[in-house]
């Protein structure tokens, strides 16, 4: 029977463990056990043959590791590697005349990816791209990733295997006794995404015994529509004279395998530890049986690795990554600030949304490229799941690829060209969308029109293979104030569709107040209104506390929130909240002059005190009258001893909280810019330590400084484009280790090339004056107080 | 196994003095302190290997490792056997440090303190346990642990001493191409097996000094690096030069 036709069907057995039958046979710890598909091929060949004879119907090459990054270390290529593990195998199931598969084996490439670590989702792509490309020339029959602790790199490697190969995909994860991968990801997480992707089989593998795996294979069986796959290790491993063993028995092995078995288990083999005697009593036992059916919970969410919300209950979608009407967020966003954005997301997070709109809609900037840039970031940082919002299909396809989870795409419509172009990527990532009810010819007036709209996205959504479960709808709210007849229409249109067509719904609730006094009351009115004909992700801010209180209420009395928990929780935090608020107010009546609060690092005080001082003063004004003599006195205490670092730096920052409230001034009076030049600042390719930079980057914009801040691990080329791109004449680059000082120094030619006339200083824990001059920088800053000082010297010129 | 941050250490990493008086730090260090005890998954692994001296350096025997170096060969002095060890707090610390970079500087330093201390904590417990191992094998004592990028060891060896413990399937510990810990509040470490006492022993000397003087540390530290440290090219981030420790390059 075809593997296809089998699986899901009929048990499938793998085979067990390679690694650790090699080292038994002799493979010295610390060496790469693909370079033994050339070098002892009669030995990898015997090996595959024993688990072929003990029952295995499918064989894994023995190229866990043979990706470039590891293979550089030895003396053959990926090709080499990978087409002769390839052929080993193949040649012992010619050899021992029985039937089975060969599997492309690809496991973790041993770097973490960004943000976590510094290997680009690219490149991870073409490591595995490259492994796939030969497997498939080699005739290889499934692709079988494995080990993968990072769901970031279970999608890479995933679509390097779909989009290079038409064989199935497997797909198993490495997680801990808690359910939690050491990355964060959870089962959850794992089942929306690699379901998403249209991987054919998952599961779990490595890490613990059988045992120990039960409840988390359990989980597996019972939310996953996929064939399950278990291959785990022989129990934990006990070092006994200095030699790993495995110590459980095959008999023990089965015991777990047996129960998940009669639970619905469709693919079964051994990881580290087992060996053919594991294989044969499974296949004694299991062989050929029928997989047992099982009743599965059927979810529908949008999820990062570790978080995961549920769409068919009632969920905040936060509203405020938006730069409609903001000018403050235009001019970040113009100015490539994404710091500016981030803490606008984490400000949202701690009010309480459960999942963040991101839209960059702004003419003038590459949105494609800031989308990219920011979803790394916002992941980087945060665990909301998030969703997708811009009008142009291209920045969804590339928004969809980079976002490690399952978004939901904001949007598409009734319009047959925007379906045709969103919709294959929505397909392709397994993200959820939203469909508007709205079409060339507008929006319907009644909901019946509406109605139709949706039920024209589910068909076409159907067609392109997307099920009704990750089909949120729309009903778009009008402004009672200019169609006071259409509110109800939408509130009849969201119970109409979410009752006939069975989707989830969603509004942008505060639309309905505009042009109204007192539009908060209307806003939660509506929103209750809304809540009770079913709505599940109300768009709002986040910060209105009685909007979200109304949600948490709504919650309670449609008898979602269970014994109203979640809505207790939610009052006392916001008790606690405004408790600590007032108290750190009642703190401060003493002492109020700027200075004094800036010495103490009283950052929300800076603020308003600035703003009373906006009154009388101008900006400029209060720079050099308040911030400066401040910045001046702090500086002279830390050179003394009197404060250490810590607060230099807290009060460094209390400085920016006035300057950021001098530039909002600025912006809106149009006055003179108090800005001194600008400096672009990156912490360079490899690195990942970014506290040094910030900190100095910190003390420089106290002085007046303009930071483009390009943050860590960041690209040459990158560096040289804001350099010319923003004509400065700063560039400050840190590095922290000896080996990435070296591409400081690579960083600093290419800046030379292109921008000759940008001086250069460099900072971190490895450089001095000489290493700075060695790699040819013009300047070493040693802290923060001496690249303010370089700083100065060359604006002065 | 439950991670102590002690207060002085966090100061410490925080280049301030240990009787510093600001209510806000003092308070942001408490906070950090139990934000990041929850975030901690400490994983470890250690194991044990005999090593012999070969023209390149020391071998690590059953392995493909050799040690290269003055340092390390000065540091093994004592020593037919080694423990290799590895240990980090995971995943989820980095990325609660990134966020709080973007949230507040003052507050990402401080939480990259706490981090630092409980790393140094737990390869604390890690080294009792496998001293208690030694000693109960009859061994008289222990080196300190010594890791790659200390004196002339170089870092190149971190992938290899990963992959001989199996470091990134069983703890999730990877190294980058440029040979960076990842998580990054994490150790490996090198730790040597002293069967007898021998005369000469500073390193020891040197712990003892640390145990009994903490309040002159400061004028020993001084003394200290002049002696030894002012002209390593680690010298402003040498982890162990904070502690008085001296790693045993000569500069």
């Amino acid at each position: 029977m075809e593997l296809k036709d089998k699986l899901g069907n009929q048990i499938i057995l793998f085979d067990g463990a390679m690694g650790t039958v090699l080292q038994q046979r002799g493979l010295k710890a610390g060496d790469v056990p693909e370079k033994l598909n050339i070098e002892k091929r009669e030995e990898i060949v015997e090996i595959h043959k024993s688990y072929l004879k003990s029952g295995a119907e499918i064989l894994t090459t023995n190229t866990f590791g043979a990706n470039a990054l590891k293979m550089k270390e030895t003396d053959y290529s990926v090709e080499e590697v990978v087409s002769a593990a390839v052929q080993n195998a193949r040649q012992a199931v010619i050899e021992s005349e029985i039937e089975a598969a060969v599997a492309l084996d690809m496991g973790p490439l041993g770097e973490l990816l960004e943000p976590m670590g510094s290997l680009s989702f690219d490149e991870a792509y073409s490591l595995y791209q490259q492994q796939v490309l030969v497997g498939v020339e080699e005739g290889a029959d499934l692709i079988h990733i494995e080990t993968i602790a990072d769901l970031y790199e279970a999608r890479a490697a995933v679509l390097a295997a779909k989009e290079n190969s038409n064989l199935p995909v497997f797909c198993t994860l490495t997680f801990e006794e808690d359910g939690r991968t050491f990355t964060g990801s959870s089962i959850h997480s794992m089942i929306s995404v690699l379901e998403g992707l249209g991987v054919d089989a998952i599961g779990l593998n490595c890490s613990l015994g059988p045992e120990k795996l039960e409840p988390l294979v359990e989980e597996v069986l019972q939310y996953s529509k996929l064939p399950v796959i278990l291959q785990a290790n022989a129990g934990l491993p006990v070092v006994e004279n200095g030699e790993t063993v495995f110590k459980i028995s095959p008999a023990e092995y089965f015991k777990p395998i047996a129960r998940l078995y009669e639970k619905g288990l469709a693919v079964i083999g051994g990881c580290c530890g087992t060996n053919e005697e594991f294989i044969s009593l499974i296949a004694e036992n299991l062989k050929n049986k029928k997989v047992k059916e099982r009743e599965i919970i059927k979810e529908s969410l949008a999820c990062s690795p570790s978080q995961s919300v549920n769409l068919a209950g009632v969920n905040v979608v936060g509203e405020r990554i938006n730069p409609t009407g903001k000018a403050a967020f235009k001019e970040a966003l113009r100015n490539g600030d994404l710091d500016y954005i981030l803490k606008v997301a984490v400000e949202e997070v701690d009010a309480g949304a459960d999942i963040l709109d991101v839209n960059l809609g702004l003419p003038e900037i590459d949105e494609k490229k800031v989308m990219v840039k920011l979803i790394n970031e916002l992941q980087g940082i945060l665990d909301i799941p998030l969703q997708i919002d811009s009008s142009n299909p291209e920045v969804i396809d590339e928004a969809l690829r980079y976002y490690n989870g399952t978004a939901i795409v904001n949007s598409v419509n009734g319009e047959r060209e925007v379906l045709e172009k969103t919709l294959p990527a929505v397909k392709k990532y397994g993200a959820a969308v939203i469909g508007l009810t709205m079409d060339d010819e507008g929006i319907p007036t009644t909901a019946e029109g509406r109605f139709e709209i949706a039920e024209r996205i589910v068909s076409r959504a159907a067609e392109h293979g997307i099920s009704r479960d990750k089909i949120i709808i729309d009903c778009l709210t009008l402004t009672a104030s200019a169609q006071q007849e259409g509110v109800r229409e939408t509130l009849r249109a969201v119970k109409m569709v979410k009752e006939k067509l069975g989707v989830k719904t969603t509004l942008g609730v505060s639309n309905v107040s505009f042009g109204l006094p007192a539009r908060p009351v209307l806003n939660r009115t509506f929103l209750a209104m809304a809540l009770y004909q079913g709505l599940n992700l109300p768009i709002i801010d986040p910060n209105d506390v009685e909007m979200m209180a109304a949600v948490k209420a709504a919650a309670v009395l449609n008898n979602i929130d269970q014994g109203a928990a979640q809505y207790i929780e939610y009052m006392s935090e916001l008790e606690n909240k405004t408790e600590s608020e007032s108290e750190a107010e009642e703190d401060l009546t003493e002492k109020n002059d700027l200075q004094t609060v800036i010495i103490r690092g009283l950052k929300s005080e800076s603020a308003r005190l600035t703003q009373e001082l906006l009154k009388e003063k101008e900006a400029l004004e209060v720079v050099n009258e308040y911030l400066i003599p401040a910045l001046d006195m702090v500086g002279e205490r830390y050179e003394k001893g009197d404060i250490f670092l810590p607060q230099l730096v807290q009060s460094a920052e209390t400085v920016k909280e006035a300057f950021s409230v001098l530039k909002e001034e600025m912006a809106r009076t149009g006055g003179r810019d108090i800005t001194k030049g600008k400096i672009v600042m990156a912490t360079v390719k490899g690195d990942v330590h970014d506290i040094g930079k910030n900190i100095v980057k910190t003390v420089l914009e106290n002085y007046g400084y303009q930071i483009i801040d390009l943050g860590r691990n960041v690209n040459i080329r990158e560096v040289v484009n804001a350099v010319v791109e923003n004509e400065v004449q700063l560039l400050g680059l840190s590095a922290l280790m000896t080996t990435t000082v070296k591409n400081m120094e690579k960083t600093i030619k290419a800046v030379r090339d292109k921008a000759p006339e940008c001086q250069i200083m460099v900072g971190g824990a490895v450089l001095t004056t000489d290493y700075a001059e060695m790699i040819d920088a013009d300047f070493y800053a040693r802290d923060a107080k001496e690249a303010v000082e370089i700083a100065k010297k060359i604006f002065a010129e | 196994m439950e991670l102590e941050i002690d207060r002085t250490e966090v100061l410490r990493y925080l280049q301030s003095s240990k009787d510093l008086e600001d209510d806000n730090i003092n308070r942001l260090i408490e906070e950090a302190t139990s934000e990041i005890k929850k975030l901690i998954n400490f994983r470890y692994l250690y194991q044990k290997f005999p090593i012999e001296l070969s023209e390149d350096g020391i071998k690590v025997k059953g392995t493909t490792l050799t040690l290269k170096g003055k340092s390390i060969k000065k540091h093994l002095n004592n020593s037919k056997e080694i423990y290799i060890m590895a240990a980090t707090l995971g995943a989820q610390v980095d990325k609660k440090i990134s966020y709080y970079e973007k949230v507040s500087v003052t507050k990402s330093m401080i939480f990259d303190a706490c981090a630092t201390t409980a790393i140094e904590a737990g390869c604390d417990q890690v080294e009792a346990e496998i001293k208690e191992e030694v000693l109960a094998a009859g061994n008289e004592d222990i080196t300190f642990r010594y890791s790659p990028g200390y004196g002339d060891l170089g870092i190149e060896i971190q992938k290899e001493i990963l992959r001989i413990l199996k470091a990134p399937k069983k703890i999730g510990l990877t190294a980058s191409k440029y040979n960076m810990l990842i998580p990054t509040k994490s150790v490996t470490a090198i730790i040597g097996v002293i069967t007898e006492k021998t005369e000469v022993d500073h390193q020891a000397e040197d712990r003892i000094d640390r145990g009994n003087e903490n309040e002159n540390l400061e004028e020993r530290d001084l003394e200290f690096e002049t002696r030894h440290c002012k002209n390593c090219i680690l010298y402003q981030d040498c982890e162990l030069r904070r502690k008085g420790i001296y790693c045993g390059a000569k500069g």
